[in-house]
């Protein structure tokens, strides 16, 4: 199973295999995840929206194009929970739980460790907008392709270059702002 | 190199610091070190792509120390999710539903049964055969009305009048009777209200605490102390 390709595994799942739902899961839990969490800000949201992808990828198995990657193919249905999650958020008033507090970085101005040039980057993708911050994340951190990142967002591949430009661009000029030098 | 280069041979440089995409073999070092050494002479040349030659450099460090950071990762779901994305149960709301309209009937046909006051007089025998034929045409009525729900929730509103019958007025009551000065049963309004209110509690009636709670039914005569046993318990 270890070994099997993405279009063997959709094949395993439609033949009934109990074991391939597992691989599809453990195979693209973190790219989910991390589009969720990019996306959504939040890890409890993220959890519920990566699980509500795979349950919506697996009982749709037989209507996906085996002949087509898979991967876009889950990132499309996870944005798309994603912004389903984030409407409802819009709409529903402010939760006093702390827990319900968005999962983003301090970026308050004061002392700070220039040695932490991570978390640095961090506070940078968290003041980016929400377009640029998953497309910087999509590319930077899952490792996706133009392509990829276009299909599962939905946008142009030339909208999603100049957004991942605009977002270094920005980054770049907050880095400096926060006196972050190399 | 004019500005515009500046900023594409940025980005592809940028687009290569990505782990996957990261390549150190000795190709892709010579040119990178070509693309930065044109960047250099263009940042000396222009103030203004100076200033963001610097930036940029501070953002791929600060890019590549991000990059070797452990990612967020997901609790353990795999089972979760498995589970949730297996093929639901059929849904099990109706029993109830049947159930207790069952039960609701056989509580309304119980109604029709209520006896005079027991400082009244007892019936004359003209009065005991109409209360016996509106008993059956209750009981019919009764069954129809539980067969729209469910057999079963038929099965039981039936047996139930049957048992009241039986216990109550005697099984001889339920067709045209013959005259007889015989006594009218418990007050069925007592029964009515108990069958009603194990219904709107929920009782489930093949449960072992609902079978306790019926139970009385059965018995010889109408049971007036509380049962014990809760149909919340089910």
């Amino acid at each position: 199973m270890a070994t099997m390709d993405d279009r063997l595994l959709v094949e395993a799942i439609r033949a009934g295999d109990p074991q391939a739902p597992r691989e599809l899961i453990a195979r693209f839990q973190g790219v989910v995840f991390g589009l969720c969490f990019r996306m959504l800000g939040h890890r409890h949201d993220a959890e519920d929206a990566m699980q509500e992808t795979f349950v919506r990828a697996l009982r749709g198995i037989f209507g996906f194009d085996a002949s087509r990657p898979i991967r876009p193919w889950l990132l499309e249905i996870a944005a798309n929970r994603c912004r389903t999650a984030m409407a409802l958020r819009a709409r529903r008033p402010p939760a006093a739980d702390p827990s319900r507090a968005v999962d983003r970085p301090d970026d308050r101005a004061g002392p700070h460790d220039p040695d932490d040039l991570a978390g640095e980057l961090e506070l940078a993708l968290a003041q980016l907008r929400p377009d640029y911050r998953t497309v910087f994340a999509l590319f930077h951190e899952q490792g996706l392709s133009y392509e990829e990142v276009a299909r599962a967002l939905g946008r142009p591949v030339g909208t999603i270059k100049t957004w991942l430009h605009r977002a270094r661009a920005e980054m770049a000029a907050h880095l400096a702002a926060r006196g972050v030098r190399c | 190199m004019n500005c515009r280069d500046f900023d594409q041979t940025w980005n592809r440089l940028l687009d290569a610091e990505s782990g996957t995409r990261r390549d150190d073999g000795p190709e892709a070092a010579a040119s990178r070190l070509a693309r930065e050494s044109g960047l250099r002479e263009h940042a000396e040349s222009c103030p203004s792509c100076r200033i963001r030659h610097r930036q940029f450099e501070a953002l791929r460090v600060a890019m590549r120390a991000w990059s070797a950071r452990p990612r967020p990762e997901p609790a353990a779901a795999v089972d979760r999710i498995v589970l949730a994305a297996s093929p639901a149960p059929r849904p099990r709301r109706a029993w109830p539903l049947a159930w207790a309209s069952g039960l609701a009937a056989a509580a309304v046909a119980a109604s029709f049964f209520r006896p005079p006051p027991r400082d009244e007089p007892a019936p004359a025998p003209a009065r005991r055969a109409s209360l016996s034929v509106a008993m059956s045409d209750a009981r019919e009525a009764s069954l129809r009305l539980a067969l729209t729900a469910s057999e079963p929730a038929a099965r039981l509103g039936l047996a139930m009048l049957d048992a009241s019958i039986a216990t109550d007025f005697g099984p001889d009551d339920v067709a045209p009777a013959p005259d007889d000065d015989a006594e009218v049963g418990p007050d069925a309004s007592d029964l009515a209200t108990r069958v009603g209110g194990y219904a709107a509690a929920g009782a489930r009636p093949l449960s072992d605490a609902a079978r306790r709670a019926f139970g009385f039914l059965r018995t010889p005569s109408l049971d007036k102390t509380a049962p014990t046993a809760s149909p919340r318990g089910t």
